[in-house]
Parts: structure tokens; sequence; C-alpha cells
């Protein structure tokens, strides 16, 4: 049995959503750690701290990315260069305005980002605290009348491929092939809520031997591996087999978020 | 399977592998490669999307739930009366979520770099779609929730059951779909996007109540079988004797109401209500208020927000059951109209008039055609009910699952036109995104669905992302030349101001040359320019979108719709209304 939680760890949607927003609305102003937290104690220490950190940590040094596609560059407004360092705007309808349009926003930003990590959540974590940071400190030069997740994936976009470039470690996807990903992944992480619905269902529609791979393979977390060796065959026919099922889905989830809604 | 295909599926194969061992370097070379091909990246970014989508559900907290829950009932006995607590909001489904063995202790490290998931930038946003797939997971887990120890349940506390539904739209962050009389049990998640759901909690106990939830609208089932309310937007009657017998937690607090008391509570963003319409009720606000205890009196209501600096804190008005659509009868609002009206309306001289006084000939029965064009009598599609009020009769639509609409067999118009008008009343009965009239291309595209030339409708809070910039709670004309269903197509006219529920609306969608209106109650509602004429040979649909299939119903009442081959004047428009004798307003 898992072990009971004290209530503090538990809260509700609005609680901690509300909390959030409080609290990057102080992160923001006062750009130290703030204290006194009466709910969901835990995660929003660690949402402080890393706010915090990077808010004092960064700014000096953002070294120029990669090139980049034209159609990317147009999808959100403005060009001037990520390395200019401009200040925070300080006022409190700015605030009022960034906290709102970020939390807005955050799961269309976080579902890019996670796109362009290949799914490592841990990567993407670190990107999208990056990217926070960032969007504050160009907010002034975000135009109101913009697209704000565009406008804010344009930036985690630079900010993945100067985390890339920091951990010096084999990559899985060239810069390019980023390029090409962030590009496909815009219209994808705008949709996401109508995707996720559509996949839901997607899935209900698949036939009984495909959703059942589904289940094993993600909601009872057998490997390949082990899928294959139960049902005797080789890794390679199962990777085949999801290969054809998430084809399937994505089609599935395609013509649904087109053709549902009329 | 062509090329194209099989190098796909090669780089979907090549991403799976990706996420749960090393690729070798020339599998790493054929993935980049693959992605650069066209519609590669795409592809790429849908799965990896997918995938994503399956962590989250991998990393949700799914068998703790019930683990805990069994807890909780086990030492639900000596649970002392509910003390508020934010602990007892529920987290979002699938944070709670965990599928059956997504706590496997031993799988590959490799496997495992997609848990962990729970970080600060949940805490910002917490979006929608994560909750979606709570329901999906909910699903694939079932057999898993079957085996758990339910039976722990205790029986001393009384589950709520739903007794009513009107139009009800359920959401997927919720634990499950409800049904009628079912009872609902603790710790679950409704969530409703569209509709009234009526639910009886502590049947038979001092608790009693009868509860309305207002879509959209996000409650849960406490421990002690009582409600809290994430957001939205509801109403309860508290049917038992004594203090402070029904509470109700909400995201600003503890709502606590007195036997036979009627409260109403609505919580939208950073904004809190609590409306006493009779009895009396307290509100323990949260201590982030710094605000004590607050009494309410009969016919108080309290204001607590957390927006701007400006409006922040709590105030005290007027309880108004304005912002209550459950609260009000369908019989409120009756429109009573006479022969002057119907004088007014047939010296325009529409094509078609149908005033759904009763149904005509043998099956299926018709509404009668009063405009000038021989036939285009409604058909009746389903059962539509019907209300009496003082010299008229309105059809009344959507209240049941089986369909409630009206079609035509002949076409109209005859030719493409570059002026016409509808005109109807209305009285949408909720919020909600129901189609009141529209003209759909009589050939069948597939699997019952048609091109639209023409939509007339009520708009609800969408959560489709390509409607959502039209605005929640509008009415909607859209005017789209080709017909086509394609969601955005054509040009939408939004009403400035959301819609009335259980109220008389006079609706017109004009154009005239290029000029496409809309206007409610005599007065210019929206305005954009099209020349694209109406094309020709529609089929007409009252409350429902498709002609055999029962998909975005209109819910309310309607009466006296209109349809002619011109454009009416605003002082024709004018003179219609003034002709009903209601009251009102012109700009």
């Amino acid at each position: 049995m898992v072990a009971y939680q004290e209530p503090t760890e538990r809260s509700g949607l609005q609680a901690i959503y509300r909390q959030a927003a409080l609290s990057i609305r102080f992160c923001v102003k006062n750009q130290k750690i703030a204290g006194n937290l009466r709910r969901n104690r835990f995660q929003l220490r660690i949402a402080y701290k890393n706010f915090a950190k990077h808010a004092s940590g960064r700014g000096k040094k953002n070294s120029a990315t990669g090139k980049i596609g034209d159609t990317f560059h147009s999808i959100a407004n403005g060009n001037e260069s990520l390395d200019s360092q401009s200040p925070p705007p300080s006022n409190e309808v700015s605030q009022e305005e960034f906290v709102r349009l970020l939390s807005m926003h955050t799961s269309k930003i976080m579902s890019f980002i996670r796109i362009l990590t290949m799914n490592r959540q841990d990567d993407a974590e670190e990107i999208f605290q990056l990217t926070c940071m960032i969007l504050w400190q160009k907010f002034s030069q975000y135009e109101p009348s913009g697209n704000f997740s565009a406008w804010a994936s344009r930036m985690a976009y630079f900010e993945t491929l100067k985390y890339r470039e920091s951990k010096r470690r084999i990559k899985l996807l060239s810069d390019e092939a980023i390029e090409s990903l962030a590009e496909a992944a815009m219209p994808i992480s705008a949709e996401l809520t109508d995707r996720r619905t559509a996949l839901s269902e997607c899935i209900r529609k698949l036939s009984n031997p495909d959703r059942d791979l589904i289940r094993q393979r993600y909601f009872e977390g057998l490997s390949v591996a082990e899928i294959s060796e139960n049902a005797g065959r080789s890794t390679h026919a199962i990777y085949r087999e999801l290969s054809k099922i998430h084809g399937m889905l994505s089609r599935c989830v395609d013509r649904s978020v087109e053709e549902a809604w009329t | 399977m062509n090329s194209q295909d099989q190098q796909l599926d090669e780089l979907r194969t090549l991403i799976l592998k990706s996420q749960s061992e090393d690729l070798s370097e020339a599998e790493t070379i054929e993935l980049n490669r693959l992605i650069h091909l066209p519609g590669g990246a795409e592809e790429a970014a849908r799965l990896v999307d997918q995938l994503c989508a399956f962590t989250d559900i991998g990393s949700s907290n799914f068998l703790s739930l019930e683990e805990e829950q069994s807890g909780a009932r086990q030492d639900s006995h000596h649970t002392p009366p509910p003390a508020f607590n934010t602990a007892a909001f529920p987290e979002p489904a699938t944070e709670r979520s965990r599928p059956v063995a997504a706590s496997r202790p031993n799988r590959p490290q490799a496997e495992t770099h997609s848990q962990n998931w729970t970080r600060a930038y949940w805490l910002v946003g917490l979006a929608a779609s994560h909750l979606v797939i709570g329901s999906f997971a909910w699903s694939l887990a079932r057999p898993a929730r079957e085996v758990a120890p339910i039976a722990m349940q205790t029986a001393k506390v009384k589950p709520p059951q739903i007794v009513s539904m009107t139009a009800c739209v359920w959401g997927h962050g919720g634990n499950s779909v409800p049904t009628l009389g079912k009872p609902i049990h603790q710790g679950e998640v409704l969530n409703l996007v569209e509709g009234v759901a009526e639910l009886k909690t502590g049947d038979g106990t001092p608790n009693e109540a009868l509860v309305r939830i207002e879509g959209p609208a996000s409650i849960f089932i406490r421990d002690d079988g009582q409600l809290g309310l994430n957001h939205g937007t509801l109403t309860a009657k508290s049917l038992g004797f004594g203090s402070e017998q029904v509470s109700i937690i909400t995201p600003i607090g503890l709502v606590s109401v007195d036997g036979q008391s009627y409260v109403g509570l609505v919580s939208l963003g950073d904004s809190h209500e609590v409306h006493l319409f009779s009895g009396r009720a307290f509100v323990r606000p949260l201590s982030t208020y710094g605000s004590s205890d607050v009494r309410l009196e009969e016919g108080d209501a309290v204001r607590l927000s957390t927006g701007t600096e400006m409006d922040s804190g709590v105030v005290l008005f007027e309880a108004s059951m304005a912002s209550f659509a459950s609260a009000r009868s369908n019989a409120f609002d009756p429109l009573s109209l006479d022969e002057k009206y119907v004088s007014a309306v047939v010296e325009s001289s529409p094509d078609i008039y149908w005033r759904f006084e009763g149904l005509e000939g043998s099956y299926p029965q018709h509404v009668k055609n009063e405009g000038k064009l021989p036939d285009l009598h409604a058909s009746v599609v389903g059962n539509p009910g019907w209300r009496q009020y003082r010299g008229n009769r309105v059809a009344e639509l959507g209240l049941t699952d089986a369909a409630s609409a009206f079609t035509t067999e002949t076409l109209w118009p005859s030719k493409p036109l570059d002026n016409y008008t509808i005109e109807a009343w209305a009285k949408p009965q909720l919020y909600h995104h129901g189609e009141m009239i529209c003209l759909v291309d009589p050939l069948e595209r597939r699997e019952g669905r048609h091109d639209q030339a023409l939509l007339l409708e009520t708009f609800a809070r969408e959560w489709f992302y390509a409607l959502k910039v039209l605005g929640p709670n509008r009415i909607r004309f859209n005017h789209r030349t080709p017909p086509s269903g394609v969601v955005l197509d054509g040009t939408n006219l939004v009403s400035e101001d959301p819609y009335q529920v259980r109220v008389w609306q006079h609706v017109v969608a004009r154009k005239s040359g290029n000029e496409l209106s809309l206007w409610i109650d005599g007065n210019l509602a929206a305005q954009q320019e099209d020349e694209a004429p109406l094309p020709a040979n529609m089929k007409i649909l009252i409350g429902q979108i498709y002609p055999t299939k029962n998909y975005r119903p209109y819910v309310g009442q309607i009466d006296e719709v209109a349809f002619y081959d011109r454009a009416l004047t605003k002082q024709e428009i004018r003179k219609h209304i003034r002709a009903s004798g209601r009251l009102v307003d012109f700009d």
C-alpha cells in the first residue's frame, strides 16, 4: 500500500493554480525565494528555488545559436537577438500580464519543449525554467497584440539549442532536425487539449490486440523486451507493431481534431 | 504500404526505440535523415506528443488514490465534522492517477527517464489537456480499479447521486462519466463541460441537499459525501434542519449552509461569489484572504477575489439569481404573441414562416409553413417538446437524449441570395454550444455529416482550440460559401455580449449586399463583410447540425422562425419586436 500522504502535499487544481500564479508573481517582483507558503509547500518551494536561482544567475552570457529557418522565425513577433539584455518591466501591470500570459500558455510551451527534447522530461524541465527567465527578461519586447505562445515557443527553441550545446553530450538529433521538429511542433502544441481529447477517443477505437499492446507498454510499464518475451516475438517486431499503432493514432487524432468540430 | 509510408514507419520505429535504448550511430544518422523527408518532422512531432501523453499517464498516481481512499474510509468513523482544510481538494485526475504497474520498482533505468514528472512547471498551468488523458487512464486501468478494495467503503456515508441531467456534456478530466441514479463515490471528480446536472447529496440524512451544477464546472466528492467545488457555478438547497448542515469546500474556503437554506456559488478565475437566496450561511475564507468568517443573511452575497490589486479582497453585495440559470424555471419569461405579431411578420412577406403552434399531416408530421412559398413545412425529427404560453405555443428542444429537431424536405433558397434574413425568437435554457438554425448541403459527406452554408447558434465556453477566439456564451452567425465542414471557414459574426439564458431574445441574421449583420433584440450585435451569396438548395435544420444525427443539439425554446429572400430593414426588424408587445430598449 502506498503511504498516506500528508494533507498539505495534496491539493486541488484551483488551489495549486492560484498559489502558483501568486508565487511566480512574487518571484518576478522580488527575485528571491518567498516564504510562508501555506499550501503546496513542497512543489512551490521547488518552483521558488528554481525561479530565484535562474533569476539571479542568468543574464550575462547567452551565446548565439545556430541558423533558424525563416518559417519558424516568422511565427513569432520580433526578431531581435536573444543575447541582448533588457531590464524586466518594472511596473505591476506588466507583472500581472506576464503571469497571466505565462499561466495561460504554460501547457503549450511545455508541450512544445517536450517534443523538442523527444520526451526527456529532465531536460524539458530545465529548458522550461530557462525559458521562463528569458521570457520575463524579454517581456518588454513582447508585442501585446502578438501570439504569446508562439513568441514563447520561439524563445524555448533557442533555449533548447543553447541547452543542448551546454550539455556537450551525444545529440540524438542534429540542429537542423531540431529546427524542422520545432516548426512541426508549433501547431501540435497549440492544439494540445484537443489532441489529448482526440487521443483518448482514438485509443478506444483501436482493436483489442492493439489496445492491449498499448496498455502493456504504457500502462503496465512493460519494456519492449518484456513484451516480446511474453509474446514470443522479436523486439523489432514489437517496435514495428507499436510504430504501426502510433501511426494509426496520429492519423486518427489529426482527423478528429480537423473534423470533429465544424 | 508505399515508400513514404514505409519511411515514416521506420522513423517512428527509431523514435520508439530511442525512448528505451541508445541508438547505434547508423540508426541515429538514419533518424536524422528521415526527419528531413517530407512529412517526417510532422510525423515525429505527432509521435513524441503521443509519447508525452502516455508519459503523463504513466507518471500519474492512480493506484495510490484508491489505496488512500481506502485508508481514509477506514478512518472515516473517527473523522470529526469537516473542518476546512485545503487538503480536501483533490489533485487533478492525472496527478493522482497511476496505472496498474507504473510503480513497478524494477523497470530498467533507460525506461524510467520518463518518470518523476511532477516538478515545478506543473504548478504554473496544469493544463486541462493533462486532465483529459486521465479519463483514458481510468478506462484502461479499470480492471485494476475493480479489484481494488472497494468493499472497504463505509456504509455510513451516503454517496451522492445524479438525479437529473439536462444536455450534459461531461469532460474527460473526471474519473468517470456519471449516470443517473448511480452513486458517485468519494474522491471522484466530475467535470461538466455543458448542461445542468442535479445531484442529491446526503439522501435521508440531516445533510440532505439538492445541488445543481451548471457547466462548465468541476466538482469533487468528499469523504463525508458532501461536495467540493473546483470551479464553475452551482446552486444548493439544503433540505434538512439545523445549523450548518450542508458544507461545500470552494477555492476560497468553506461555505456552510443551514438547513432549509438556498445558496448559489460562482467560482470563475480569480473571482468567487456566494449568494444566499434564503436561510443562513457562513463563509469561512482561507487565511490567505485575510478575512474573518462572513455570515450571510437572506439576500446577501459576498465576493472574494485575488485578481488585480484594485478589486481583490472581500466585497458584500446583494444576492442575485441572474448568475444561476438553473435557479430559473423553464416557464420563466413567457412569450405571448398575438395576431398583431403574426400580421407584422406576414406583411414582410417571408418565404418561410413557422409558428410552431402545432403539428399537422401524417408521419412525419410537420409544422405548417405560413410564408409565401408552397410546401417548405418543417418536418419533425425525433420528438420535440412543446410549451404553451398564453395564446402562443413554442417548441422546446434538446431536453432529452433523443433527437428533437425540425428539417425540410424541400430545399431553400431556389437561387443564390445576395440578400436574405433569418429571424427567430430563442430562449436558450443554458449556456451551451447548440444549433438553433442551420442550412446544410443535402449531399451527405460521410457518416451522416453534411457541409454547412449557414449556422446560427448558441455558443458556450468553447474548449476547442480554434473556436476559443470567438468568445464564450455568444450568439454566433456563420455565413459559409461555399458550404464547408471546416470549423472556421466562412465569415463569423459573434454577438458583442453574451446571450441570456431562460430569457427570450429576438435574433436576426441578415445579409444585405456585401454586409452581414447579426441583430439581437433589434440592436446590431455584430457586422462583417462577405460578398459571397448564400448558396441555393440547402436543407434547413432547426435544433441540430446534421439531418440524421443528434449532434450539437440546441437546448431551449424557439418560436416564430422566418426566412426571407431579402434583407429586412432595421425598421422592419424593430417593427416586429414592437408588435410582440415586449419591452425592448433599442440603441
